[in-house]
């Protein structure tokens, strides 16, 4: 199954897993499958912190110039964004900075989504008739630059 | 043909009588309990007989269903205690913080590192840090697949608040990547001890002290 509700911490995981398999069915060495999971893992765990309810999906995809890759959708119900663009930054939410002393009760660092697009190759926002998704692509012809540090 | 004496009439009171004991029997089912079951003095070949073995039956299925229907709702149960008991286990296995020696707390880190992983990786180190009365920390890295740049500023940070809390916290397994990464972004280590592995970090915590005599003596 290429598709996980995610209702608890542990769908998360199970997310991971879901964009490991694909990733590596497509073709992605080990360090970009790992990256891919982290990917599924931060959309993951904003639904689950905002999305109220939502599903995640990976599936691959095969671009006439980008060759093949994988999609990692993220959908939920939660409310939308009020600037994707702004949420994408790291250290802010979907407003504006983010307090350094709200990152103790806030959980997290707000960068969860400036992981995901520097580990993707396009990221974008798409409103749903109820609630939106984020869906971030990635293809296995790299693209030139360094996203992560591996070991 | 005259109906015998043990044969019950067709007198209204008789019927009156039956239909009673069927209301009863309904109650008693539609409290809850199946066991009852009406006595017809009527053979089946008349119709109030044949409705009394006909409520019985309908009871009897009835009881079976319930049954049935408890026995898949007590199995649902327990398969959903089963999956809240895997899923408490899946919580529990991301941040495994063991003790390894007297108030020496390690948190090896094994695989996806994402940011919900390292705020629950924070609050959980900085709480057993607490209630162990920990004086030391490791934090090894090396089963660390890749990290988001960021995440490397957060294990710093994580260190840097051991070391507020009056523990040393040590950080073990950073390679040749997540060194450089760590001198790129320009993060700040002052403070933050490291080691090549973690057998070193131990050996620098559990190696036995010399006394301070034989300290006078070399
Ligand atoms: N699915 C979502 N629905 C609505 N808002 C979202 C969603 N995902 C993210 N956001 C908004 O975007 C902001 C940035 O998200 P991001 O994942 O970068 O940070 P975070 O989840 O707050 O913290 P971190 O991921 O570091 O733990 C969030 O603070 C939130 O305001
Ligand atoms: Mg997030």
């Amino acid at each position: 199954m290429n598709l996980v509700h995610i209702t608890d911490r542990s769908d998360v995981l199970v997310a991971q897993q879901v964009a490991k398999r694909i990733a590596h069915s497509v073709g992605f060495d080990r360090s970009a499958c790992a990256e891919l999971m982290i990917v599924a893992s931060e959309l993951a765990s904003n639904i689950l912190k905002y999305g109220q309810r939502g599903v995640l999906r990976a599936e691959p995809v095969d671009d006439a110039e980008r060759g093949v890759g994988i999609r990692i959708v993220a959908e939920d119900e939660g409310p939308p964004f009020k600037s994707f663009e702004t949420a994408l930054r790291d250290g802010f939410d979907d407003e504006g900075p983010v307090q350094a002393t709200a990152f103790v009760t806030r959980r997290g660092t707000a960068s969860g989504l400036g992981a995901v697009s520097r580990l993707s190759d396009e990221l974008r926002m798409l409103p749903l008739e109820k609630g939106k998704a984020v869906v971030a692509t990635r293809y296995v012809t790299p693209a030139g630059r360094r996203r992560s540090i591996r070991s | 043909m005259e109906p015998s004496d043990e044969s019950p009439s067709d007198s209204a009171e008789e019927v009156y009588g039956r239909i009673a004991d069927i209301l009863v029997a309904l109650a008693d089912v539609g409290s809850g309990d199946y066991s009852v079951r009406i006595e017809s003095t009527f053979p089946e070949s008349h119709p109030l007989g044949a409705l009394c073995a006909g409520i019985n039956e309908m009871i009897a299925s009835l009881g079976d269903e319930q049954e049935r229907g408890e026995k898949y709702r007590k199995e649902l149960e327990e398969k959903l205690a089963t999956i809240e008991r895997q899923r408490e286990a899946i919580r529990e296995l991301s941040t495994p913080i063991m003790e390894v020696w007297d108030k020496i707390l390690c948190l090896p880190i094994v695989g996806v590192i994402d940011s919900l992983r390292s705020a629950e990786m924070t609050e959980a180190l900085l709480r057993a840090v607490v209630s162990s009365g920990a004086r030391a920390v490791i934090i090894d890295i090396t089963g660390i697949e890749v990290m988001d740049t960021r995440t490397a500023d957060h294990f710093v940070r994580m260190a840097k608040a051991v070391g507020l809390l009056g523990a040393e916290c040590v950080l073990t397994g950073i390679n040749p990547q997540i060194a450089q990464t760590i001198v790129h972004m320009g993060i700040d280590m002052a403070g933050v001890r490291t080691h090549r592995s973690l057998r070193d970090a131990l050996y620098h915590f559990v190696r036995p002290k010399r006394t301070r005599l034989q300290r006078l003596e070399g």
